[in-house]
């Protein structure tokens, strides 16, 4: 099989590239014969137009106005009295006014009207004459021909001959009418002979003049007549040339075009066509000769490829052919054997359908054995019924059950006095008004399949006792879990409330009046110690001293914090929010804790990759926070180190502080931020390590209080924990 | 072999229409065209006068028949003559040239306009002031003698020249024609210088005739 070439754009193209160069060569040849026709008759006109018209007006203003001297001429000489002699004189004005523009006509004539020689002809008096006739810029009169200009030359010469000899007529005559009227009749009848003489000459002479003048219109006209003969001829002849060159070329463009397409495209289709027939007769050896490198001869090797592969595509048909009727004839016997196999299974369903009529037997007794299961169960539900309802109602909280729908399904005795109204649609009505300033009940309900939130709402008072609120929804068991409705349960927290107070007075009044006497005790022993330490020289007495002292430090250090508390609690802690670099504070506060880490061993760190902005918070109580955290983690930390980040999250700025020590079990970490609570193994026992538990609570309160939040990051048991808090960013301006 | 022989039969094919095209061509592309088939008409040098206004012509002109005999003119004519014999016409066309960018006042071209020649031309004229300008060249047609200054030193491949010589020694006149000098039409009389032992031009006047003269005698 031969490779087939690239086709290239060119190759069949070029070989009928003759008949596109005919064409474009008939075109041009067209146009050309056009071309040429338009210059002639153009040029032709132009001079009719532009020569030959402006001649023939001439010669005939020229013509006119010799006629019109010769007819001034021959009235001034028909006076016979000398009163007749102004008359005379009128006619010679006349005369010479005529001869002047004749001069002139026959001048541009022979010079042509735009010649310098025209300008300066009779002492520029001929160009004067043409601009008062007014023809300068209108009659363009080109020089004559030089034949015409010998012609032109001689008339000037006559007419020349014409004037003087009128002129000397005129003033011979007028000597004439002066001797008659003087009485000289002798001598006036030789002046008036001489006159006649002149006169002769003068008509003589124009005559000539005008015969001249004739003889060049007479050319002119002639050839005028010459070039109308010639359009005509031009016009003739271009469409004699136009349609035979039409006809001669479209022949041999179309000899051309039938002797290319044949040699190019008709021949080698006719073989591809011959050759495909062959094919169609299932000729499969069929090649066709290539002959040329073009897109046919491309087609045809292209056609010999397609024929070889023919070829070997009907052998090996022919041999799968030979071997699939060899595997029908298998699969044949294969499907009698099946046809035997199901005979047999028809014969075994009839088997089974006479088995089924025994089995209709048994499900109608396993039917009635499930009906008195049944009944059983539904007893036992009641009963359980009866004992949940009961439950409910001895409930020392109000208990509310509510549907998806908003109907209130549940509701027992203590719920029903807490909420007013007659009906479960007034209670829930009550219930939605006293909650509404903290949660939507609607949209509660309608969401608590997707939110699955448990809400509880403190303080909320209800005719001077208060109440806490807490929704629950009640959601199937069962993935995916679909809530049902809602359970709500208010608890009266009044005399807790009281109680709380109370407790809460009572430590703001038993720390304030503790302070008083420790600071006391503190001070005292510090100075015992200070100033009085050679007066104590007993080892055992200097020991209970100092016990004294630091357990008054210790115990201001719980009444401060309870104090502290006490304020956060009561609302009465002031914050001096100011712009501070959160950054040096940390620097402060870590060089405060240095030597109490290296006593232990331990590396505190200040990871200050990007410097944060500055903050808007109280600096002493963010001091005290970071201290809390710090001291926590020194505390709880017995091998690494303790590493201090800050991170810019939004418009606050995250602090964080992370220990290597001994981490906080999952689910106490969510107790850490309240009242006296511990990381510790109890929930119910305080830690061992010592301190009130205030000081996370005491944090979270001023941090709260400073438009921040503080969180465990994480915590692992064993391997550390970390402490972010918050605080916002400097608004800029 | 036979694709060979198809663009043989193209390239055939392509020569002959290009012929064909050719000859097409040829016949249908040739101008007609009046003014410029038409051969040049040749301008008449001897026009022929009425008989009136020749004998009047003829009557002017016999004055002009003292110059060609003026005896000094010839003997100036005679050293000219022998003076420029040995002219190259490279010589000559280099004279030519200063002669056509010179002014009427250099002393190039005053010479030929104050020498014995000219002065008897200039003492001619100014009897026949009808005569607007005279001036005679030698017998290789250049200026020797001149009224004014002639726009060419070599006036041999004038038409007039070449017919002078074709005269034997009579003269003619040419046709009208605008007269620069007196601002008139005119007409020139060419008279050729013989040498009456062998009948040889030795040189040619020409003459400028006003017809205002002419026009004067009618």
């Amino acid at each position: 099989m031969t490779e087939i070439k690239k086709i290239s754009f060119f190759n069949l193209q070029i070989k009928l590239l003759l008949i596109v160069v005919i064409i474009c060569f008939f075109l041009l040849g067209l146009a050309l014969i056009g071309k040429l026709s338009f210059q002639t008759i153009e040029k032709t006109s132009t001079q009719i137009s532009e020569v030959e018209i402006p001649h023939l007006r001439t010669i005939n203003e020229c013509l006119y106005a010799v006629t019109t001297s010769q007819i001034a001429v021959e009235k001034a000489l028909d006076t016979n009295k000398y009163s007749e002699i102004s008359q005379v004189n009128q006619f010679e004005l006349a005369f010479n006014k005529s001869a002047n523009k004749s001069e002139m006509f026959l001048a541009a004539m022979t010079w042509g009207s735009e010649s310098k020689a025209f300008a300066q002809s009779q002492n520029g008096r001929n160009e004067v004459e043409w601009q008062k006739a007014n023809l300068k810029g209108k009659l363009r009169v080109k020089q004559l021909s030089p034949e015409k200009v010998q012609v032109a030359s001689l008339a000037s010469i006559y007419f020349a001959g014409f004037r003087n000899n009128a002129v000397k007529a005129i003033t011979t005559h007028k000597l004439y009418l002066q001797l008659l009227e003087e009485g000289k009749q002798i001598e006036a009848n030789a002046i008036y002979l001489e006159s006649r003489v002149y006169a002769d000459k003068s008509r003589f002479y124009a005559d000539q003049s005008e015969i001249l003048l004739n003889q060049i219109n007479k050319m002119s006209n002639d050839e005028i007549g010459e070039a109308e003969d010639l359009i005509r001829n031009t016009y003739d002849t271009a469409s004699f040339r136009l349609t035979i060159f039409g006809i001669l070329g479209l022949l041999v463009i179309i000899v051309i075009y039938v002797v290319s397409t044949k040699l190019t495209i008709i021949g080698p289709l006719k073989k591809l066509l011959n050759a495909t027939e062959q094919i169609n007769v299932k000729n499969l050896f069929t090649q066709v000769e290539i002959t040329s490198k073009d897109e046919f001869g491309q087609l045809g090797q292209a056609f010999n490829n397609m024929a070889s592969r023919l070829q070997q595509s009907y052998a090996a048909m022919d041999q799968q052919v030979a071997e699939k009727t060899t595997e029908l004839s298998k699969k044949i016997t294969e499907l009698d054997k099946t046809n035997s196999t199901i005979k047999k299974t028809g014969l075994a369903m009839m088997n089974i359908l006479e088995d089924e009529k025994d089995l209709e037997i048994a499900l109608k007794k396993e039917k009635e054995s499930v009906e008195k299961k049944v009944e059983q169960r539904t007893l036992e539900l009641s009963n359980t019924k009866a004992k949940l309802s009961a439950s409910i109602e001895n409930l020392p909280l109000g208990f509310l059950m509510s549907d998806i729908e908003e109907n209130l399904i549940v509701t027992n005795s203590l719920a029903n006095q807490i909420l007013e109204g007659q009906n479960s649609n007034e209670k829930l009505v009550t219930l939605k008004n006293i909650l509404k300033n903290k949660v939507d009940i609607t949209s509660y309900i309608k969401n608590c399949g997707i939110d699955k939130n448990h809400l509880s709402f403190d303080d909320i008072q209800i005719n001077n006792h208060y109440f806490r609120f807490m929704l629950s929804p009640i959601l199937t068991d069962n993935p995916p879990q679909v809530c049902l409705g809602i359970v709500i349960l208010i608890q009266d927290i009044t005399e807790a409330k009281i109680v709380d107070r109370s407790k809460d007075e009572f430590f703001s009044i038993a720390s304030h009046e503790l302070r008083t006497p420790l600071t006391a005790i503190r001070g005292n022993t510090s100075m015992i110690l200070e100033y009085y330490s050679k007066a104590v020289e007993d080892p055992e007495l200097k020991a209970m001293i100092d016990d004294i002292h630091e357990s008054s430090i210790r115990l201001i250090n719980i009444v401060n914090d309870f104090l502290n508390v006490s304020r956060l609690e009561q609302g009465k802690m002031d914050f001096d929010k100011k712009e501070f670099k959160i950054d040096e504070l940390i620097s402060e506060v870590i060089a405060e804790y240095k030597t109490t880490g290296s006593q232990k061993n331990l590396s505190i760190e200040y990871i200050d990759t990007l410097l944060p902005p500055p903050v808007m918070a109280d600096s002493d109580k963010t001091r005290q926070i970071l201290t809390n955290l710090i001291g926590n983690a020194l505390k709880f930390t017995n091998e690494g180190g303790i590493k201090i980040a800050t991170m810019v999250s939004g418009k606050f700025v995250n602090v964080s502080v992370s220990d290597t020590g001994r981490g906080i079990p999952l689910k106490q970490q969510g107790l850490l931020f309240r009242r006296f609570q511990q990381a510790g193994e109890n929930l119910f026992t305080r830690d061992t390590v010592g301190g009130t538990g205030l000081g996370l609570y005491i944090s979270r309160l001023m941090i709260e209080g400073m438009g921040g939040k503080i969180w465990v990051e994480k915590s692992e048991e064993g391997k550390g924990s970390t402490f972010s808090f918050s605080l916002p960013i400097v608004k800029t301006k | 072999m036979k694709n060979r022989s198809r663009v043989g039969l193209g390239v055939l094919v392509g020569v002959v229409a290009f012929i064909v095209i050719a000859l097409v061509f040829y016949y249908f592309f040739q101008r007609f065209d009046p003014y410029t088939d038409q051969a040049e008409p040749t301008i008449p040098i001897e026009v022929e006068l009425p008989a009136q206004i020749k004998d009047i012509f003829t009557r002017i002109t016999l004055p002009l028949y003292y110059l060609p005999n003026n005896k000094i003119i010839i003997d100036e004519l005679v050293k000219y003559n022998d003076l420029n014999k040995d002219l190259t016409s490279k010589e000559i066309a280099l004279i030519d040239n200063i002669w056509q960018k010179s002014q009427d006042t250099d002393d190039f071209s005053k010479q030929f306009k104050t020498n014995s020649i000219a002065k008897e031309l200039i003492r001619f004229q100014e009897i026949y002031p009808e005569f607007t300008e005279i001036f005679i060249s030698d017998m290789r047609g250049l200026v020797v003698g001149m009224t004014h200054k002639t726009s060419d030193y070599l006036q041999s491949d004038e038409e007039w020249w070449v017919n002078s010589l074709k005269k034997n020694g009579q003269s003619f006149h040419g046709e009208f024609e605008y007269d620069e000098s007196s601002q008139t039409e005119a007409i020139a009389v060419y008279l050729p210088m013989v040498n009456q032992n062998n009948a040889k031009v030795i040189g040619v006047i020409k003459v400028i005739v006003t017809i205002d003269s002419i026009k004067a005698e009618l």
